[in-house]
């Protein structure tokens, strides 16, 4: 009657229980994906890539006989069309692969130099700290708008230009909120043991403590998307960004506006385009926030 | 502190000048600022006289060091278009930007610090819901689209408010709206997580266990807690919202230094843009600053080293 | 005869969470008399402080839930009161010191109208004498230059002496009820013997009944009259502090004071009791000691055994005890 030992029906019974509970735990995580967000985000990406193909109308053929059509009214132009007869969803879906190249290009290489720039900062400290950490103060001390606007009209407005001055403009966000991620994970156990094995510098850098601010990274750049998408719009909207007659959202806003008291289709459509996106980009990321709490860091 | 306060000041001087290095640089992105400057009908010798008047033809580092010295006295040039000193021209338009602003803060603020705090206290309840649901369409809803529908709504539609210009309450009414939303979003999450950061402390607990009724231990116990992050936060945010009122004034045609930055522009007066993003650099510079002290002083580690 | 201030009686206290429901208190009973000290004795985890919060009605919500027992205090049970009646109870009747004393005090209202603010909520007293009744109180706990202290901010003052502040709180009132969530963990060892000596002689002084929460023996051997001994959400062993060092009969209690190191006894290794506590999500069937048990037994891990027991005033919950002594209801 000494028994030090579980008996085997008790240990079958906690292995039943942790792989009951592994099963629980996925169908709990599953039903907690945010839907909403990746259906509105996946027909994007699905129309930035495929719509030139299978759009109704093309998106920059004028006809100016169909022009001023309400929505909803013809079979032809389901979301009306504009002032100079062109399909308004056609030219939505265009829109979508203009908002999709600039974001994604923008939030890919302004989140690659602000992560470098925090990893540096941060890691080597000293001298690269200071010199970074005021070039990042400066740089967010400008007034975004403004700046982008002088910029896009001394470089010319089109695509690659808007995809570089949103770029100059947007990197800072990212160097310093990752930079203060990089200063506390520099003082964690992991860094210095890998120091005293004998690890170089870089390769830490690289290895050790990148891996560890992606989760910060990725909401991040979720996030930045959506306000990229906004910028982007916004320019166009003030004549500096996309030139016509592509069919950014932006661009769209401000032509519908000249005729918003008999044309109101004009300017929602391209309105609830973007907000719907935006609005996908913001419930994804706060999810992955959420999710990727370093309380339970995984990804 | 005074150390910490004195660092600063230095790395705001810093920011300063490397701002004022990046406008004097934004005219001259694509070369020879002139021909940004200049009308296509004009002839070679008003480029040269224009060239002489402007100082172009000076080494770059006499130009900016005309700049610079000036712009710390206040010259900032004459404007082209305006037959005036850049500064004039823009104290000319700041005022009305800054009732914009205050409106378009007061608003943010109204309506942000009450739903935050509403949504803190019964986490999960309705009103948290619909106060997040309300942070995120502010956050998601692009500035120039919540404008155009607004005039939609209001002045097309219903006919009750006026669609652009300056005049009386009713003009000022649609663009602090606009402005403020985004804004009166954020100030809405800000608020709930730093009313949730507080309930989470200790001495909210020893308040509950000391019997203080429920709105106390909200408004008075965690509120005064929380108020330090939220208003440095609220006070950056209206730069923030002063830089930002491009669009609102663009689309309202409300005669403030965001249309002034797109009529300068479009009509080539460099000048006065360069005026406009350098003060407004400043303020931004200036104001974080001033948080930063303000921080340190309220903060007791900071204060007493 | 003395008189029974509290009598817990089947307290049940779960947390539901997305993760499945967790049985932090599961079946507490235990009493106090007035006047009298006992100790809450167990692991993190064990359930303590989730006792004592719910004693207060101040369990976290929305996830947690008192789902049975009945807290009888002062021949009222406390969970049928209304939520205002059980604030005006709060920080008058029953009191609470926390752990850490550095969080403990909000730091931006000042010493003074922190100790004030429970006698203006709780007692009708003109404004001067809430003033004087607060230099009193900080006088009691030994606060040099109350006068000084009282409009000075937390953020001024040491680890001991803000401990004792709170201290002050929580005796402001007069309260019939104290109890103490491990107050002297987070303070530096000499300040610890300073402070429970304080507490013992304002509680023999004001005749306040106390519970002690800790895990520290030594300090309940120092301040406790009777000791209950707790293990995953259940009392396992109480007894009078003397009975129960001497003879401790419940294999948890007698592993808990050999993991002790004695000065009179030499090893080579210190005892730890081997194993984990349970997970309190999992349903326990039997005793939830017995996987750690030295002494387990085929029945322990089919049912719980009921209390028996030793002799007067000390019970335990142990089949080891089960057949002598009967069992009792």
């Amino acid at each position: 009657m000494t028994e030090t030992q579980n008996s085997p029906a008790v240990q079958t019974k906690g292995r039943q229980n942790r792989s009951t509970a592994r099963k629980r735990n996925i169908v709990v995580r599953l039903r907690h994906l945010p839907v909403f967000s990746l259906i509105i985000l996946a027909a994007v990406i699905f129309v930035g890539v495929f719509g030139p193909y299978f759009a109704p109308h093309d998106p920059v053929e004028s006809n100016l006989m169909d022009a001023y059509t309400p929505p909803f009214e013809s079979r032809e132009y389901i979301l009306g069309t504009d002032h100079m007869g062109r399909d308004v969803l056609s030219r939505i879906m265009g829109g979508a692969r203009i908002s999709l190249i600039v974001g994604l290009t923008v939030v890919f290489i302004a989140g690659a130099i602000g992560t470098l720039f925090a990893l540096v900062s941060g890691f080597f400290g000293g001298w690269w700290d200071t010199l970074i950490m005021r070039l990042t103060d400066t740089f967010l001390s400008l007034p975004y708008l403004m700046v982008a606007i002088v910029m896009a009209a001394v470089l010319g407005a089109n695509v690659r230009n808007i995809i570089i001055v949103l770029c100059v403009i947007g990197w800072a966000g990212y160097a310093r909120v990752l930079r203060s991620e990089v200063l506390q994970l520099k003082e964690a156990d992991f860094v210095r043991l890998a120091v005293t094995a004998g690890c170089s510098r870089t390769k830490i850098m690289f290895k050790h403590i990148f891996p560890n601010i992606i989760n910060t990274l990725v909401v991040l750049a979720t996030l930045q998307l959506g306000v990229t998408i906004i910028a982007e719009a916004s320019l166009s909207f003030l004549g500096m960004g996309v030139p016509p007659p592509n069919p950014s959202w932006g661009l769209m806003l401000a032509q519908g506006r000249d005729y918003i008291t008999y044309a109101w289709w004009l300017c929602v459509w391209p309105g609830v385009a973007i907000m719907l996106t935006v609005l996908a980009c913001n419930l994804l990321g706060d999810w992955l926030r959420v999710r990727l709490d370093p309380k339970f860091r995984q990804i | 502190m005074q150390k910490y306060i004195l660092k600063r000041i230095v790395q705001a001087i810093i920011c300063l000048i490397l701002v004022s290095i990046i406008v004097f640089m934004l005219s001259r992105l694509s070369g020879d600022p002139l021909t940004l400057m200049m009308p296509p009908e004009a002839t070679e010798e008003d480029w040269d006289l224009m060239r002489r008047q402007l100082g172009l033809d000076q080494p770059i580092y006499n130009q900016y060091w005309k700049f610079i010295s000036g712009a710390v006295q206040g010259d900032f040039g004459q404007s082209i278009r305006w037959e005036k000193e850049c500064l004039a021209v823009f104290l000319d338009y700041f005022p009305n930007t800054l009732l914009l602003g205050a409106a378009a803060m007061a608003f943010s603020l109204i309506i942000g610090i009450p739903f935050g705090i509403l949504s803190a206290y019964k986490v999960g309840k309705w009103y948290d819901n619909f106060a997040k649901l309300f942070a995120l369409m502010g956050q998601s809803f692009p500035v120039f689209w919540v404008g155009i529908m607004l005039i939609l709504i209001f002045a097309v539609q219903l006919g009750v408010l006026p669609t652009s210009g300056m005049g009386g309450v009713q003009h000022l009414i649609m663009p602090a709206f606009t402005l403020g939303w985004y804004f009166a979003a954020a100030q809405t999450r800000l608020t709930r997580s730093a009313m949730l950061d507080v309930l989470d402390r200790e001495y909210i607990k020893m308040a509950r266990i000391k019997g203080v009724p429920e709105w106390s231990v909200i408004l008075k116990h965690a509120f005064k807690n929380a108020m330090l992050p939220v208003v440095t936060m609220a006070a950056l945010n209206f730069v923030v919202l002063l830089n930002g009122t491009v669009i609102t004034e663009t689309i309202f045609a409300w005669p403030g230094v965001g249309r002034l930055v797109v009529q300068a522009i479009f009509s080539r007066d460099y000048p006065v843009v360069q005026t406009c993003v350098f003060i407004a650099s400043g303020l931004f510079i200036f104001t974080n600053l001033l948080v930063d002290v303000l921080y340190a002083y309220l903060d007791p580690r900071i204060r007493f080293q | 005869m003395a008189k029974t201030i509290l009598e817990v009686k089947d307290l049940q206290t779960y947390f539901f969470t997305r993760r499945g429901v967790v049985r932090a208190v599961d079946g507490v009973s235990f009493s106090l008399n007035e006047g009298e000290t006992i100790g809450l004795v167990g692991e993190s985890g064990c359930g303590k402080t989730i006792t004592s919060l719910s004693i207060l009605r101040l369990v976290p919500q929305p996830a947690g839930r008192i789902q049975g027992g009945q807290i009888i205090f002062e021949g009222e049970d406390l969970l049928q009161k209304s939520e205002a009646e059980m604030r005006q109870i709060r920080g008058a009747k029953i009191s609470m010191i926390l752990q850490d004393p550095m969080t403990s005090l909000n730091p931006v209202f000042t010493i003074g109208e922190q100790v004030a603010e429970p006698i203006r909520l709780h007692q009708k007293l003109r404004k001067i004498l809430v003033w004087d009744k607060v230099r009193e109180i900080l006088g009691l706990v030994k606060i040099p230059s109350p006068e000084v202290r009282m409009r000075e901010h937390p953020h001024q003052m040491s680890g001991g002496m803000r401990q004792r502040i709170v201290g002050a709180i929580a005796l402001s009132c007069q309260p019939r009820l104290l109890i103490a969530d491990e107050p002297t963990t987070a303070l530096d060892v000499t300040i610890q013997a300073q402070f429970l000596k304080l507490i013992n002689e304002i509680q023999r002084e004001l005749n306040v009944s106390m519970i002690m929460i800790t895990h520290d023996f030594g300090i309940v051997a120092r301040v406790c009259d009777r000791v209950a001994v707790m293990y995953a959400g259940r009392i396992v062993e109480t007894a009078g502090i003397r009975e129960l060092f001497n003879h401790p009969h419940h294999p948890y209690t007698k592993a808990l004071m050999d993991s002790l190191p004695k000065v009179e006894k030499k090893v080579d290794r210190l005892y730890s009791i081997e194993g984990q506590p349970p997970d309190l999500r999992d349903i326990i069937t039997g005793c939830a000691f017995a996987p750690r048990c030295p002494r387990v037994m085929d029945i322990c891990r089919r049912q719980y055994p009921p209390q028996s027991t030793v002799e007067e005033g000390h019970h335990l919950s142990c089949w080891l005890m089960a057949g002598q002594g009967g069992a009792n209801g």
